[in-house]
């Protein structure tokens, strides 16, 4: 069974499927909203948006101190999706002092944690690298 | 007050009780009990469970309104707020502001906030994390360096030693801050402020009638309480809930940045203290780093801010944080306040700046005291 928590954000979250504010380009994800966060719209007419899986990092920290289960030292970023959306996210597949402000990187659909016998899968994200 | 530290042996109750027949003994004409109308008690974690029960419970105060606050990192802040509107309004006469934290009896403690089982939000988000994401962004822009945001923790410490409250009383250098073990890279330990036990109380009058208890009363001129989240965008180079709780209190103070002579703000990691200063309008975006360098905080400087060594040394028991800042700043305001007293201020700045909703938010908080 999955948790409410996850179980009401999952078909926004596994197809990063966002919501657009039609006053002033705020993007929701992975919740669906009515009123928006920027403007204040209330009610805000969203639009849903089919987000792409690229975006760059906005900020980091390489975390050295985390509750058991996270391997550190782990780098941590807010990354900003092209659509705008601005998330918390791992970023992997890299060392850590590649890590920097303004790397564009690619959402990557992983096993989060396990949770009564059930892998919970999300995003995490790598340096776009190659084809970009 | 009392003295902030890892108090093993007192219960949340025990510190409550303490600093609440500290702040009667303080009253320079004598305080009855039974004057206190009403009472507002900020915590954060429920130790005790979540009611106002625990004050009465510590003090003995029963039978009378008795409200619980809860808003972050600006808990004890916005305990008082709350308060003052009563007095305001004049509902009552005087009332009694608590603000306490029991942070030593659990030991997972606030990590466990950041959650492995969840998504998105606060995902692997500790306090340092939050702030230290600031940090990254506030020096990539500007150019600052670690050694130079270190100086924020060894004028803090500096102060902390003189300061008879504070938990941590050692100096330290730049040398101790940017060699420390990292907690959340750019972030070291030096950086951060310590986990502490503590508790504050605060007697509010109407200001027409604090001459029956002193003659050396502090007025509360402003006030202002503002929240704001990341994902609205902005550059994450500063906290728009701090500009615009400085705002508010700003306007209804009637004073502007200049006329602050002292302020304990809202150190918890030092990048903090260097972005507040520009929140509330004391540098210009960038500059904050300029006031360290000229001395210009330090306690022998223009305008001293965190003479009591802030978080970072006295420490952070969230919900006592903002309601003994106000104790500090009442001391100060009146030549009170021993080893680290600051010239003959007339016009204190108290501010917080928390976070909330699994980090990924801010809510701010800002007073403004005057002799």
């Amino acid at each position: 069974m999955t948790s409410p928590l996850v179980w009401r954000i999952s078909r926004e979250s596994a197809r990063l499927i966002g919501y657009k504010c039609t006053s002033c380009g705020w993007v929701s994800f992975p919740e669906r909203k009515r009123t928006c966060k920027r403007c204040g719209a209330a009610p805000a007419e969203f639009e849903e948006l089919q987000m792409k899986p690229f975006g760059k990092i906005i900020s980091f920290v390489i975390q050295h101190r985390l509750p058991e289960g996270f391997q550190t030292p782990l780098p941590l970023a807010v990354v900003e999706f092209d659509e705008g959306a601005r998330v918390y996210g791992e970023i992997i597949d890299c060392r850590p002092e590649e890590v920097q402000v303004g790397l564009e990187v690619e959402a990557d659909l992983r096993v989060m944690y396990e949770e009564n016998g059930l892998d919970i899968y999300s995003y995490k994200f790598k340096p776009r690298r190659g084809s970009a | 007050m009392i003295d902030f530290g890892e108090h093993f042996s007192m219960s949340l109750e025990d510190m409550i009780e303490e600093a609440y027949l500290n702040a009667i003994a303080s009253v320079d004409k004598g305080l009855d009990p039974k004057e206190i109308e009403a009472a507002w008690y900020g915590t954060v974690y429920p130790a005790m469970g979540n009611s106002g029960l625990v004050l009465s419970h510590a003090t003995g105060l029963f039978g009378i309104p008795i409200t619980r606050v809860e808003n972050a990192c600006a808990t004890g802040s916005d305990t008082f707020r709350n308060a003052c509107f009563s007095v305001a309004a004049g509902l009552y006469n005087v009332v009694l502001v608590v603000g306490a934290e029991k942070m030593h009896d659990e030991p997972g403690g606030l990590l466990q906030r950041a959650d492995l089982k969840r998504l998105w939000m606060g995902r692997g988000v500790t306090m340092p994390a939050f702030f230290g994401l600031r940090a990254t962004a506030y020096m990539h822009k500007y150019g600052i360096t670690r050694e130079q945001v270190a100086l924020v923790s060894v004028k803090n410490h500096h102060n902390g030693s003189l300061y008879p409250h504070a938990h941590l009383r050692f100096e330290c250098s730049v040398e101790d801050v940017v060699n420390a073990p990292y907690v959340s890279y750019p972030l070291g330990l030096y950086d951060c402020c310590p986990v502490t036990d503590g508790a504050a109380a605060l007697i509010l009058a109407r200001a027409d009638i604090a001459t029956r208890y002193t003659d050396n009363p502090v007025y509360v001129l402003g006030s202002g309480l503002a929240t704001d989240s990341f994902v609205r965008g902005g550059d994450l180079t500063n906290f728009r809930a701090s500009q615009n709780a400085a705002k508010q209190a700003y306007e209804t103070a009637g004073v502007k940045p200049e006329d602050i002579d002292v302020a304990e703000i809202h150190d918890c990691f030092s990048i903090t203290e260097l972005i507040s200063y520009e929140d509330l309008g004391f540098a210009e975006p960038g500059q904050g780093v300029k006031l360290l360098d000229e001395g210009h905080v330090h306690l022998g400087g223009e305008k001293p801010i965190n003479p009591s060594g802030g978080l970072l040394a006295k420490g952070h028991p969230l919900g006592a944080t903002g309601a003994a800042q106000i104790a500090e700043l009442y001391e100060q305001l009146r030549g009170e306040a021993g080893p680290v007293q600051v010239k003959n201020p007339e016009i204190a700045l108290q501010h917080n700046v928390g976070i909330g909703r699994f980090a990924t938010g801010s809510v701010g908080c800002v007073h403004i005291l005057g002799r």
